[in-house]
C-alpha cells in the first residue's frame, strides 16, 4: 500500500520546500493533482482583492474610533492602579492636610488649558480639495467655506445622510455633464 | 501580500514577525503610553493598523457597512481590554487575535450578506471590461472564502492577505503550526473546488 504525503507536508511541497516529499509527488499521480489543486486554490485566492473604500473612509474611520473611546470615558491612569491601597491612602491623609492647612484666600481659578488638537487633515484654508470640490460642485462647495466646517475631508466625513444625498445629486450632475453621461 | 508559493515559505523563514522590529518597538511605546493614559496614543494605533483590521474584517462579511462596524467595534474592544496587554506577544498578534474572535462572533449572530461597496462613478465611468471581469473573479473568490469552514477560512485570510507566518496564525488561532499547514492545504483545495462547480453550473 502507497503512503501518500499528508497535507500539512504538501503545503510545505507548495512553499517550495519538503525536498523529500517532492520526490514523492514527482513520482505520485494522486498526490500531484491534490497538489495542484491547491496550487489552482493559491493562485485564486492571491488575486482575489478588497475593494478599496473611499481615501477619505480612513479617517471617518479613525474619528468613529476616537469618538466611541471617547464615549467610554475618561481612562484613568495606569498608574494610579498599580500603587497598593496603603501607600495610597498614606498619600492622600498628607495631601488632605496640606490642603486644609493652606490658606484660600486670594486664589485665582486656573484658566482651563484648551485640549490639544490633532488631526491628519491640513488645515480648512489650506486644503486643496475644496478647491477640485469647487470646481466639480459650486453648491457644495460654497457650504464649505471654513469656519462651517474644516477641510473638504472634514465636511464630507460629518455629512448626515442627507447631506450626503445632495452631495451625491450634485456629483452625479456635474460629473455627467462633465463626461457627457 | 505574498504572492507566490516561494513567497509564501519566504515569509515564514526570513521574517518570522509580523512587522519589522521597529514597528514593534513604536507599537510598544505607543501601547505603555496608552496604558500610561494617553488618549491619543491609541489614535496612533488606530492608525496604523485599521487598514489590516477593515480587511481582515472584509474577508469576513463581504461587505462594507458590516466590514466597518466589526473594525470599530475591534478597535474598541482592544481599547476596553488593553490593559491586561502584558506583551507577550506582539500588538498586532494580539490585535489580529481580537478581530478574529470578532468576526466569528458576528458570523454566529448574523447570516452572511454578499453586499457590495457600491461601485463608485469613476469605475462605472471607466467601465472597462477587463476590469469587470477582474473585479467579478475577485467577488467569487471572496464569497467562496466566506463559504469554507470557519478554521480553514481564518487561517487561510491570515495567511494569505495579511502576510503572517505559519507560527503566527498558529498562535492567533490557539492552534499548531502543523494545523494551520493542513487547514490552509485544505482551504486551497476546496476554494478550487467551489469555485469550479460554480464554473461548471
Amino acid at each position: 500500500m502507497v503512503s501518500h504525503v499528508p497535507e500539512q507536508r504538501l503545503l510545505d511541497v507548495l512553499e517550495g520546500r519538503g525536498g523529500a516529499d517532492r520526490a514523492h509527488v514527482d513520482a505520485c499521480a494522486q498526490c500531484q493533482a491534490r497538489l495542484a489543486e491547491a496550487q489552482a486554490g493559491l493562485a485564486l485566492a492571491v488575486g482575489a482583492d478588497v475593494p478599496e473604500p473611499s481615501p477619505l473612509y480612513w479617517e471617518s474611520l479613525r474619528r468613529q474610533v476616537s469618538r466611541r473611546v471617547d464615549e467610554e470615558g475618561e481612562r484613568r491612569p495606569a498608574f494610579w492602579r498599580r500603587i497598593s491601597l496603603g501607600p495610597a491612602l498614606a498619600a492622600a491623609a498628607v495631601l488632605a492636610a496640606i490642603v486644609i492647612f493652606l490658606p484660600v484666600a486670594g486664589r485665582q481659578p486656573r484658566p482651563e488649558r484648551p485640549l490639544p488638537a490633532w488631526s491628519a487633515l491640513p488645515p480648512a484654508e489650506e486644503d486643496e480639495g475644496l478647491d477640485v470640490l469647487r470646481a466639480v460642485a459650486p453648491a457644495v462647495a460654497d457650504a464649505s467655506v471654513p469656519g462651517v466646517c474644516g477641510g473638504v475631508a472634514e465636511c464630507v466625513v460629518d455629512l448626515s445622510d442627507e447631506e450626503s444625498q445632495v452631495l451625491a445629486d450634485h456629483l452625479r450632475r456635474e460629473i455627467g455633464q462633465g463626461m457627457d453621461l | 501580500m505574498p504572492s507566490t508559493p516561494a513567497a509564501l515559505a519566504a515569509s515564514d523563514e526570513s521574517a518570522p514577525e509580523l512587522v519589522p522590529p521597529r514597528r514593534h518597538e513604536d507599537d510598544r511605546d505607543a501601547v505603555a503610553a496608552c496604558q500610561g493614559g494617553e488618549r491619543q496614543a491609541f489614535d496612533r494605533l488606530v492608525e496604523k493598523y485599521q487598514r489590516d483590521v477593515y480587511r481582515l474584517c472584509y474577508r469576513y462579511v463581504n461587505n462594507h457597512q458590516d466590514a466597518n462596524d466589526m473594525a470599530q467595534e475591534v478597535f474598541l474592544k482592544a481599547y476596553r481590554a488593553l490593559d491586561r496587554f502584558r506583551g507577550d506577544s506582539s500588538f498586532s498578534t494580539w490585535l489580529y487575535r481580537i478581530a478574529v474572535n470578532t468576526c466569528l462572533n458576528f458570523r454566529a449572530s448574523r447570516k452572511p450578506e454578499a453586499a457590495e461597496l457600491p461601485e463608485s462613478l469613476a469605475d462605472k465611468a471607466q467601465g472597462a471590461l477587463e476590469r469587470l471581469e477582474r473585479d467579478e473573479r475577485s467577488r467569487l473568490v471572496r464569497e467562496a472564502v466566506t463559504r469554507l469552514p470557519e478554521k480553514q477560512r481564518a487561517t487561510l485570510i491570515l495567511k494569505i492577505y495579511h502576510d503572517l507566518t505559519h507560527e503566527e496564525v498558529a498562535g492567533i488561532l490557539g492552534s499548531t503550526v502543523g494545523t494551520v499547514k493542513a487547514n490552509l492545504f485544505h482551504a486551497l483545495g476546496n476554494l478550487r473546488k467551489m469555485l469550479a462547480a460554480e464554473a461548471r453550473q
